[in-house]
């Protein structure tokens, strides 16, 4: 089961995992780049500026205090040079200046200079006795480098602190808009995984989301919907399931016994009838038990198809030979062959020694296979011969052959021989009874002893049905189509 | 301590020092990361071992990948080199490079995605 929130303090697996970190990182990463560059590029000649700066109001002073020279004289020169000087210290970088007249010191004001970078500026002034003198003044400042430093630092501060704080605002908003919806959708689809189908999201967004939300809980209810049919459908069947399984388990003795007791009955009264020799009522008996034992063939092939079905049928293997069982069924079968005026031939190829299979399926499917070439031919030859040969899987395997010479099937009937309850053709059933179930029952039986059975025919020139078995019955019973 | 919270930290201490103009403590800055870079004696590490013992620190240990060598140690390396480079021999070149630093690790630790760890990872690096 994941976690509903992946997020770990491992960084490879919150980059693998989560999209609100992903979002937020290359917002914070994006945000601190580009306030960066915008800084260097606002700063990159920050030093010449503040050396411009300097010189500037050097100038600017210097010709300030080149007119108080000029119009004043003593005291008051002093007193006007000091405010000057004062306001040009409190307002600029300078922590010092002095003042020469003709290299002899005139005025200072500032505090210490140790450290200090200094800047000098000499120029010709006339003062008010109209006397020419060179002034000079020396302007100290803290060293430019400290100055740009300072300055650099609160460019810095100022600017960069609101940027990193809009971007991280910009990255919890992006992570309230996309990555708390798409959450709770992980959420929920982990529950639906889970099981939990009742679940629905909040459809309270008129954005994407709010479709994908409201797409979400149809979807889930379609599903509940289906779950709820699907269980109703796998009640039903399981009641008929039960149903057949109880019709089996009743009607197999039910319908069986008054049947035998029945055949049994009328061949007791055939033979106390031809002792007492009332012949005339033979005929009669002799029809009630054969319509007997046709009925209990048909009763026993519709229970043994139901048996299929319902997967309840289970083989008994052994092992036998199966040149003995070909005789036994050749014996049985031989004057329903001849009743029809054919002939019959059996051929036990070479190597086809014994098998391990179910004894009596495998008769029952030859005996109906060679009970339906004597029905359907008259007058013609019905082979019956088993070869050694392979499985598709390349097993070792008998083939088992009956072809007849007799009417033959249409290629269009073919593809449905095999089917329950249905014949060659509608007129069959007419001319020739049965009930359509033998072909169904023998392919059924071959398909669970591992087998294949097919069938090649052209009407008018007759049929050839191939059944191939293994020699060994498989463990797994191959699956009824 | 993981290393995205060590990260954060980093990441204040580095610009709290730019601020306050204290030249001496980023320098120690520096050296504490080439240090904790040559010997892996990392203080995350260290740190989860005092609190939780070996069993600590072997939850810590990343998967194997193409080379052993850690890439959180190549991390602390390209830091410290680039960070001695740009505020030792060419601060006035370089003067902007150790606040990068320190926004970007603060960024890191606070989105727990450090881009040179993952391009460590990416080459190789365990």
């Amino acid at each position: 089961m994941t976690s509903p929130r992946p997020t770990t303090s491992d960084w490879r697996n919150n980059w693998r995992a989560s999209i609100a970190v992903k979002i937020s990182g290359t917002i914070m990463w994006l945000v601190v780049a580009v306030l960066f560059l915008v800084n260097i590029a606002v700063q990159w000649n920050v030093e010449q500026k503040v050396r411009e700066e300097l010189e500037k109001s050097a100038e600017h002073i210097i010709f300030e205090i080149n007119e108080i020279l000029e119009v004043a004289e003593g005291d008051d020169a002093i007193a006007r040079t000091r405010d000057v000087l004062q306001h040009l210290l409190a307002t600029e970088e300078y922590s010092r200046v002095e003042i020469f007249v003709d290299e002899r010191f005139w005025f200072g004001l500032g505090s210490e200079v140790a450290n200090q970078d200094m800047l000098s500026r000499s120029i010709r002034i006339i003062d008010a006795n109209a006397a020419t003198h060179v002034l000079r003044m020396d302007f100290y400042h803290p060293r430019v480098a400290d100055i740009v430093k300072s300055e650099r630092k609160w460019l810095l501060l100022v600017a960069g602190l609101p940027i990193f704080v809009m971007g991280l605002v910009l990255a919890g908003l992006v992570h309230v808009i996309v990555a708390r919806p798409i959450q709770e959708l992980v959420t929920a689809t982990r529950r639906v995984s889970e099981g939990e189908l009742e679940i629905r999201l909040a459809e309270n967004r008129q954005d994407e989301f709010g479709s994908l939300a409201t797409f979400f809980n149809q979807m889930l209810s379609r599903l509940q919907q289906n779950q709820r049919d699907l269980a109703a459908a796998l009640d039903q069947a399981e009641t008929a399931n039960r149903a057949k399984s109880a019709f089996l388990a009743n009607m197999s003795h039910e319908l069986r016994t008054p049947l035998n007791a029945i055949m049994g009955y009328s061949e007791m009264v055939e033979e106390e009838a031809q002792d007492a020799g009332h012949s005339q009522y033979i005929a009669d008996l002799k029809r009630i038990r054969s319509s007997g034992a046709y009925l209990l063939s048909l009763i026993n092939d519709i229970l043994d198809l139901s048996k299929i079905e319902a997967g309840k049928f289970e083989l008994y293997a052994e092992r036998f030979k199966v040149a003995t069982l070909m005789e036994d069924v050749m014996v049985t079968v031989k004057p329903l062959i001849e009743r029809n005026g054919n002939t019959g031939e059996m051929r036990i190829g070479r190597g086809v020694e014994m098998i391990y299979t179910d004894m009596t399926r495998l008769r029952q499917i030859l005996f109906n296979l060679l009970s339906n070439a004597a029905k359907f031919t008259h007058h013609g030859s019905i082979k019956f011969y088993a070869d050694r040969a392979l499985t598709s899987g390349g097993e070792p395997a008998v083939e088992f052959h009956v072809e007849d010479t007799g009417i033959g099937i249409a290629p269009e009937k073919l593809a449905h021989l095999f089917e329950d309850f249905t014949q060659a053709d509608v007129s069959t059933t007419r001319k020739y009874g049965g009930t359509g179930l033998g072909l169904s029952i023998s392919r059924r039986f071959a398909q669970l002893m591992g087998g294949t059975l097919i069938v090649e025919s052209e009407p008018g020139r007759g049929s050839k049905f191939t059944f191939v078995l293994p020699l060994t019955q498989p463990e797994v019973a191959t699956p009824i189509t | 301590m993981s290393e995205r919270a060590y990260r954060i930290i980093q990441g204040i201490f580095l610009l709290a020092m730019l601020s306050l103009d204290l030249d001496v403590m980023v320098t120690a800055f520096i050296v504490l990361t080439l240090w904790e870079a040559l010997t892996n004696l990392r203080i995350p590490v260290l740190v989860t071992r005092m609190r939780f013992g070996t069993q600590g620190v072997e939850a810590m240990k990343p998967e194997p990948n193409k080379f052993a060598f850690e890439a959180e140690r190549f991390q602390r390396i390209v830091l410290s080199v680039l960070l001695f480079f740009t505020w030792v021999v060419f601060p006035d070149v370089g003067w902007f490079f150790p606040w990068f630093v320190g926004a970007m690790l603060f960024a890191a630790g606070l989105t727990n995605i450090c881009p040179m760890a993952l391009l460590g990872r990416y080459l190789g690096f365990r």
